[in-house]
């Protein structure tokens, strides 16, 4: 099985459909699961994950991209928003500005120091804390949560968030000093 | 069923449903969970998954996935393009479409087009315009012109393919009649601006003249059934309120340049002095364009300088105090006026100022200038000799009545001295009696001549008052 990096690099000089389609299989869902967050129509959507297929053909062609996934979700917000853009004119107040920024949020998450992650925790906030350990340390999910802690589930979710913000912040300074 | 390591790629079409759906157990879903937390894109899909609860995620996958896999098994992009050829075609001979560009000044280039449209189809040979201006008079548009361009393809006797691109443009269609409800339905849409490509055959032998769109980017759901109706009602040279079209033959500049022409309102710039009728400049002079707002002032040298529109306007010189002109433009882009008093007007005017005691740095410039050439009206000789006359007539003429009841006292008196200087509505303000009022209204008027006063150089009608004083002798 060759690595998505392999593929992308034979489909640069081949320029062999067959390839990109293996390449973009497994990620056809969540395009068509975000197409539908920001375009909010079925049809629009599924047009969305066939389109975006189209400007892979032309776009991985042409550029070095080492993220596919990253870069797939870039392409296909900016699409979104690009759509939105045209067929609802200007009227349309609430259209996010374009990203072209590839969130790289998976790597850094690996590179968490153990050493100071205990010591960080105390430092949470009680609900931050509450959660970050039912979440983290007992591996539980945020229904269970909830009904342990009695947080709605969106404030569950915030605090795990900010919790986990928290710490890296507090575990950076710490190794920093280190 | 998930993966249990630690690190997922990516969620599965199987996992979001699921995992949407409930049907993991909590461990399962600690792990999608977690992942999500890291991974943007799939926390993007579930949020679109979540807002479309009824679409069966497995199921659209399935057909997504057929979708590419047909795609990627095509043989390249000619495929694409033969498609794309193919719908062209089909396209082509059954749409119909106009478009309207045409401003309001523009009107003048399309009827001069439309003849020539006309003439040629008499001769029955291929027209070399394509405008065919339906307008009825009272029907005006307002629409701004966004891109005309022409490409003649060919030249047969019947068969004159031309080729129109142009854009849609924005519009406000403001009209009535039915053809322009057709209008109007094309640019309901008021964001649209595809391109849309457009043909034209040669006329038929009863004129009628028939425009045609080919739409090769993409299906236009708006401008098809407008196209159609527009088709089925045809399309004469004549007037007919059925569709109206606009196009221009000439290149794009020639007709760009055209259109600016007729568009644009030059203006003309009138300039000029005004001054009075010594040949002094006069400031602050008001010069109106007559009818409008557009007017200006006279500057400290008696220079103006104005915009206008066109010939027939009128320039209103006016200033208070003098006689308002009014001056039709014409052709002349100097128009120099010398303005005289208006009498009438100054007589309500009290004149004021007084040159001592005022600080000239205060005034605005047409002040200090006032101040200048205005006078008061006075005596000949002046006020001083005039109360020496007055005091030597009274030494030996006191009025007897007074005399014998001892009285004395002031008596003040009005009068208007006009610009000749001669008495006018001499008055008594405030009198004496015992014969002092008629004694200070004889002297005055068989006493000595009075000069009139100016402003801004110019004599004019002023109203004086002065007191004369009764000493017992």
């Amino acid at each position: 099985m060759l690595s998505e990096k392999e593929i992308l690099k034979k489909y640069k000089e081949s320029g062999d459909l067959k390839l990109l389609g293996k390449l973009y299989a497994p990620y056809m869902h969540l395009v068509l699961g975000v197409s539908l967050k920001y375009l909010q129509n079925k049809q629009s959507a599924e047009d969305a994950v066939m389109q975006i297929f189209e400007k892979l053909i032309i776009d991985l062609r042409k550029h070095e991209v080492s993220n596919f996934k990253g870069w797939l979700h870039v392409t296909t917000r900016n699409y979104c928003l690009m759509e939105l853009r045209r067929t609802k004119g200007k009227e349309n107040s609430s259209i996010e500005s374009m990203e072209f920024s590839i969130p790289e949020h998976h790597d850094d998450e690996v590179k968490l120091n153990e050493e100071f992650l205990e010591v960080c925790i105390k430092t949470l906030k009680a609900e931050q804390k509450k959660c970050i350990e039912l979440f983290y340390l007992e591996e539980k999910c945020y229904q269970d949560i909830v009904n342990i802690t009695s947080f709605e589930l969106k404030k569950v979710k915030s605090y795990i968030q900010n919790g986990k913000r928290n710490l890296k912040i507090c575990i950076e300074s710490k190794s920093a000093k280190a | 069923m998930p993966k249990l390591n630690e690190h997922i790629e990516h969620l599965s079409e199987e996992a979001i449903s699921k995992y949407l759906g409930n049907k993991l157990s909590s461990k399962e879903m600690h792990i999608v969970e977690k992942h999500l937390l890291d991974c943007t894109l799939c926390s993007e899909a579930i949020e679109g998954f979540e807002s479309f609860p009824e679409i069966d995620i497995l199921e659209s996958s399935l057909v997504l996935q057929k979708k590419v896999q047909n795609r990627t098994s095509e043989k390249k992009d000619y495929f694409k393009l033969g498609i794309a050829a193919s719908i062209a075609l089909l396209i082509a001979f059954s749409f119909f479409f106009l478009f309207d560009f045409v401003d309001n000044d523009q009107e003048k280039s399309i009827t001069n087009l439309q003849k020539r449209q006309s003439a040629p189809l008499e001769k029955g040979t291929q027209p070399d315009s394509l405008i065919a201006d339906n307008f009825s008079s009272s029907n005006e548009e307002f629409i701004n012109t966004d891109e005309i361009v022409e490409e003649t393809k060919g030249s047969s006797a019947k068969q004159d393919l031309k080729t129109i691109r142009m854009k849609r443009p924005k519009t406000n269609a403001q009209t009535e009649t039915k053809q322009d409800e057709l209008i109007a339905l094309a640019e309901d849409d008021s964001n649209y601006d595809e391109e849309i490509v457009l043909e034209e055959t040669a006329f038929m032998d009863d004129e009628v003249e028939e425009v045609m769109i080919t739409d090769i980017t993409q299906d236009d759901p708006v401008l098809a059934p407008v196209a159609e109706k527009i088709k089925s009602q045809g399309i004469t040279n004549e007037k007919k309120a059925s569709a109206r079209s606009s196009f221009s033959t000439q290149s794009e500049n020639q007709n760009k340049v055209g259109q600016e022409q007729l568009l644009a309102t030059p203006k003309k710039v009138i300039q000029g002095r005004i001054t009075d009728e010594t040949g002094d400049p006069i400031p602050g002079v008001n010069v109106i364009v007559k009818g409008t707002t557009v007017g200006t002032t006279s500057g400290i040298d008696g220079l103006y300088k104005l915009d206008v529109d066109s010939g027939d306007d009128i320039l209103t010189f006016s200033f208070i105090g003098l006689n308002t002109q009014e001056v039709v433009i014409d052709d002349q882009s100097i128009i120099n006026i010398s303005m005289d008093a208006d009498a009438s007007e100054l007589s309500e005017v009290v004149v004021t100022s007084r040159s001592a005691g005022r600080k000239k740095g205060n005034l605005g410039y047409t002040e200090s200038n006032v101040k200048e050439k205005s006078t008061k009206a006075e005596p000949v000789g002046g006020y001083k000799s005039y109360k020496n006359y007055i005091k030597t007539s009274l030494k030996n003429n006191y009025p007897e009545e007074a005399l014998a009841n001892d009285v004395r006292g002031k008596v003040k008196l009005e009068m208007t001295i006009n610009e000749k200087g001669e008495i006018e509505n001499l008055r008594v303000i405030k009198g004496l009696g015992y014969g002092c009022d008629e004694e200070a209204t004889r002297l005055v008027l068989n006493g000595p001549s009075w000069v009139a006063g100016k402003k801004n150089g110019v004599p004019t009608a002023m109203t004086v008052q002065f007191t004369i004083v009764f000493k017992l002798p």
